[in-house]
């Protein structure tokens, strides 16, 4: 954490200054109105909130799939078929709009469009089907459990804002994580795991780097930040005991330190200790929980079968979808599940096969076991990326291939489980899938859904920090009701 | 930065407590200094001494006294134990002036008793000044059993409480019923409003020292909307946050805790009435900093409309009732602060079974809409009281054994869902099921019921979603 975001540091000269105050003439009465302003003001106590949603949540658990690197729209859901006729003509001016490009194409000296080479067919869903590409059949054979939205745009071009963007909330980094401000608002539902848990699968196409600032808790107390679990080798980091350390050793070990940081903390009134004092005992209480969470030996060959081979496979996707429906079975809160390698500037069509081929059937794997299990119903789940790709060709352009660079003015997403209106489609792009025509739908309105389907008002679930009232919406958000179940 | 207007003298008021000691100290010395005198003739003060030290005497007191005056302008103290303070003290500043002008006349004896006097007085002045910021027990406190300091009835506030706990002084005799005003909303008002806002002083031209002229607002309108907390300026005053200029009381001045800011906000939203008895039950949890949760709390433009059936909910959970679940991992979340109805879920506890079930959950029973038992060691005897719960609309079973004993959920009026995936069921299930009237979702996943058995359940309902778990898939049209 950097020190600008530490808030112990603001808080400790305030308090520090209190303190010797209520030691002087006043002792007495200073003492107790200060007292009194610290528990209503509630600064960066930690465990404070955590007192459960504003009004009845139709979800209580998030499982976000984040495909990082963004696809291509264009070659899964949203189907052009005008385009074939504009097979290596140049975007026209008309649509373009003069709209700004990145630095990696805007050299270019022509902007080829691109049609999709992949074949697109007609699944039901509740409304009258939806024109899916032949990459993720899996995914389209339960599409009237889906709610896709074609109309979602952001404002970031790059990668690193436009994650921080869909994460936080805000383009630039420091605020508190998604997963975090969940964590905050619900607390855990579990006390042997942590609230908000991270995993990746590392990706088959073009990688961008992942920072561990996409988990992070910003300015809300350091419990509330997600723990990253990996795939293989020890499951959490610094989990075990070194060898010779029996349980009743550490528990020991524990005890003792936690009185001393007890005293620390209530000398300094630093919440950070308190912070530090509620993960030592997580890890202690993980020592026993995760070894249950990640022995599969309980589960059926059908259900392995279901999200295909690579189950087995530590770090997989599929593996980690299983682990996925594992943890919130278990009652964590947000599961936070990264695809890397979906960023096909050049070779879109080889890479593109690769990475679907990855994550096809364990998603829709996944969906259909949290269904049947019942946990569909109040698990909330989100895939996408952080923009979309351009119709126009980057790099070379051929009848089998192509490369598409980023587009943050429209692309798609989808949800599903937590009282998402099923199997619809919402919103639409022109035919070039550049401009939204229909519906556009930005990070703030989907994040103000999404918590008021967690059953949160998103304008008062608030933190205080640098003087003001910070929320995951900021000053914006929009709950879109169409969505809604 | 705003300051008062009188700074300077706001600043000389707080000087009081350094003030008052000058006087004592001094009149012990004077004193000490007469009854050594006695004792030794060459020792005692002469004419010139005295007069000025009974000055000194007299213009220290007079400091202190009107210190003393400019905090009580600056806070406008009501409370009885103020007055007695106030009065004993003046009487202390008469006998100092008394003791002066005996020194000026050369009355010896007269002297000797005005300062004699004054020592008891300013004795007695001070002990009642200590008691003003320690409490009226101060004292005696010392000697009286430990519990006595913390009353019954004291709602349980994350605060520390203040010197000075005024809810608890008027809970403690609950002889007749007490009306909510009386018990919790006037105590509130007497402790941080009625200094600016009472008899002797009427700030914004608002008194709040009865309940008639709480109602009746100030001669702009109403501050308190009965039954509508948010649009009460009174309640949106005070539940501002504490940087804000309108912030009632104003910033620097003693703040009333969150847990009595939602008393406030609940007690408008049920009407703001001033003969209604005290709610049952207690201190709903405080959780926003922001805008206090409060019955009153309307969800604005975003949120669902409150359920109707709102008032049916009462009485309020006790979370003292909750603490044992915790602390045993048993999860529990309140998912309607509006109707007080809350999910209980034992799956964390893994080590759960009927009897831990009936014992804790019995108490919370009118308050559970969602029960989840998944993957515990219940084998169904727990189902005659689940069977009982009046608002349980969710129920999730899965993996448990409780197959033989469904026939205990028969006819539950409100249960919506219920997941059965993974327990053993045999044919008799299906009656079950279909006798469920408001039964809109079933999971029956895994548990051995045949495709006749489904097909009855969907001919008998037609219109309840059976997912069985076969992984059907939406048909594709080319
Ligand atoms: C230190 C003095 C002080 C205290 C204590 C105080 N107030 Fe006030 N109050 C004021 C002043 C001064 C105003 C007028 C402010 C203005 O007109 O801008 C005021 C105005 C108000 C008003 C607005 C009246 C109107 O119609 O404009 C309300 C309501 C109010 N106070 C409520 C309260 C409540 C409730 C409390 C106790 C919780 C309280 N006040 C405590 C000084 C105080």
């Amino acid at each position: 954490m950097s020190e600008a975001h530490d808030p112990s540091r603001l808080e400790l000269t305030r308090r520090r200054f209190f303190r010797a105050c209520a030691g002087g003439v006043s002792g007495a009465l200073g003492a107790a109105a200060l007292g009194n302003l610290f528990a209503r003001d509630g600064y960066g106590m930690p465990g404070a909130p955590g007192g459960g949603p504003h009004f009845r949540p139709k979800a209580k658990r998030v499982i976000y799939m984040h495909m990082e690197g963004a696809p291509s729209q264009l070659d899964l859901f949203d189907h052009k078929p005008e385009l074939a006729k504009y097979y290596d003509v140049d975007l026209p001016d008309s649509i373009r709009q003069g709209q700004r490009l990145t630095t990696m194409t805007s050299g270019q000296q022509r902007f080829p469009c691109a049609p999709s080479i992949f074949e697109f067919k007609r699944y039901a869903n509740q409304q009258d089907g939806v024109m899916l590409s032949e990459l993720i059949p899996h995914t389209a054979a339960i599409a009237d459990r889906l709610c896709f939205v074609h109309s979602m745009h952001t404002d970031a071009i790059n990668h690193e804002p436009a994650i921080t963007f869909f994460q936080t909330g805000t383009q630039q980094p420091g605020r508190p994580s998604f997963g975090s401000w969940i964590s905050y608002g619900l607390g855990s539902a579990n006390e042997n795991l942590p609230t908000f848990v991270v995993l990746i699968t590392q990706g088959l196409g073009n990688m961008q780097a992942l920072s561990a600032r996409f988990w992070g808790s910003g300015f809300l107390p350091g419990e509330h930040q997600g723990c990253r679990m990996r795939g293989s080798g020890d499951p959490v980091l610094y989990l075990g005991d070194p060898a010779g350390v029996s349980r009743p050793d550490r528990r020991r070990m524990l005890d003792l330190v936690g009185a001393l940081n007890r005293r620390e903390a209530e000398r300094s009134l630093d919440p950070e200790v308190e912070t530090r004092i509620a993960q030592y005992e997580m890890a202690y209480r993980m020592q026993a929980s995760v070894p249950e969470l990640t022995d599969l030996s309980d589960e059926d060959e059908a259900t392995l079968e279901l999200y295909g081979p690579d189950v087995r496979k530590a770090g997989s996707f599929a593996a980690n979808c299983l682990m996925a429906r594992r943890l919130v079975e278990r009652g964590v809160r947000f599961v936070q599940l990264y695809m890397r390698g979906w960023d096909a500037h050049n070779n879109l069509p080889r890479e593109i096969r690769a990475q679907c081929a990855a994550v096809d059937q364990p998603q829709a794997a996944l969906i259909l076991d949290l269904e049947r299990r019942g946990l569909l119903e109040d698990t909330l789940v989100l895939w996408g990326g952080e923009f979309g790709r351009t119709v126009y060709s980057q790099g070379q352009l051929s009848e089998a291939n192509y490369g598409r660079d980023h587009h943050p003015r429209c692309f798609t997403i989808w949800m599903a489980g937590g009282g998402v209106q099923p199997g619809i489609t919402f919103g639409r792009t022109d035919d070039f899938s550049y401009n939204i025509v229909e519906d556009p739908v930005d990070v703030h309105d989907l994040h103000a859904t999404l918590l008021h389907l967690l059953g949160f008002d998103h304008e008062r679930l608030v933190y205080r920090f640098q003087g003001r009232g910070m929320r995951l919406t900021d000053v914006f958000g929009r709950v879109r009701h169409e969505l809604l179940a | 930065m705003d300051y008062s207007e009188d700074v300077w003298l706001d600043f000389i008021g707080r000087l009081h407590p350094i003030l008052v000691h000058a006087p004592l100290g001094l009149l012990v010395a004077l004193v000490a200094f007469e009854l050594w005198g006695m004792l030794r003739k060459s020792a005692a003060p002469n004419q010139g001494q005295r007069r000025f030290l009974a000055f000194v005497l007299f213009a220290s007191a007079f400091a202190a006294a009107f210190a003393g005056w400019r905090l009580e302008e600056e806070n406008g103290y009501t409370w009885e134990g103020f007055w007695n303070h106030k009065y004993v003290a003046l009487t202390f500043l008469g006998l100092c002036g008394c003791a002066w002008i005996a020194a000026l006349a050369a009355w010896r004896s007269a002297y000797g008793w005005a300062l004699f006097l004054a020592l008891c007085v300013g004795g007695a002045a001070g002990h009642l000044g200590g008691a003003l910021t320690h409490g009226d027990d101060y004292l005696f406190e010392p000697f009286h059993p430990r519990e006595a300091s913390q009353p019954a009835g004291t709602p349980a506030t994350s605060d520390p409480a203040p010197a000075k706990d005024v809810t608890s002084e008027v809970v403690a005799p609950p002889a007749p019923p007490p009306t909510w005003y009386a018990a919790r909303i006037a105590p509130i008002f007497a402790a941080y409003c009625v200094g600016c806002h009472g008899p002797d002083k009427q700030k914004g031209d608002l008194a709040l020292h009865t309940g008639a002229l709480v109602l009746a607002g100030t001669e702009h309108g109403r501050v308190v909307e009965p039954g509508d907390a948010e649009n009460s300026l009174l309640f949106e005053l005070v539940s501002l946050p504490l940087d804000e200029d309108d912030h009632m009381p104003p910033p620097k001045k003693p703040q009333p805790s969150a847990a009595e800011v939602a008393e406030l906000g609940r007690w408008i939203a049920a009407g703001a009435s001033l003969d209604a008895p005290l709610p049952a039950g207690d201190v709903a949890p405080v959780r926003e900093v922001e805008a206090p949760p409060s019955a009153g709390d309307a969800p604005t433009n975003d949120a669902p409309p409150a359920p109707a059936e709102q008032a049916q909910a009462a009485p309020a959970l006790d979370p003292a009732l909750l603490a044992p679940l915790l602390a045993e991992q048993v999860h529990a979340e309140c998912l309607d602060p509006a109707a007080d109805l809350w999910w209980l879920d034992y799956r964390p506890r893994a080590a759960t079974d009927d009897a831990y079930v009936e014992r804790t959950l019995a108490p919370l029973a009118p308050h559970v809409v969602e029960l989840s038992l998944a993957r515990t060691q219940v084998a169904g005897a727990c189902l005659a009281l689940v069977a009982t719960l009046p608002h349980l609309e969710r129920l999730d079973l899965a993996q448990t054994r409780c197959g033989a004993a469904l026939d205990a959920l028969r006819d539950h009026p409100v249960l919506r869902s219920l997941n059965l995936a993974g327990v053993a069921l045999d044919a008799g299930a299906v009656d079950v099921l279909a006798s469920l009237p408001a039964l809109e979702r079933v999971y029956l996943w895994n548990t051995g019921l045949g495709e006749q058995d489904l097909a009855l359940l969907k001919e008998r309902r037609p219109a309840l979603r059976v997912d069985s778990g076969e992984v059907h898939t939406a048909a594709q049209d080319g």
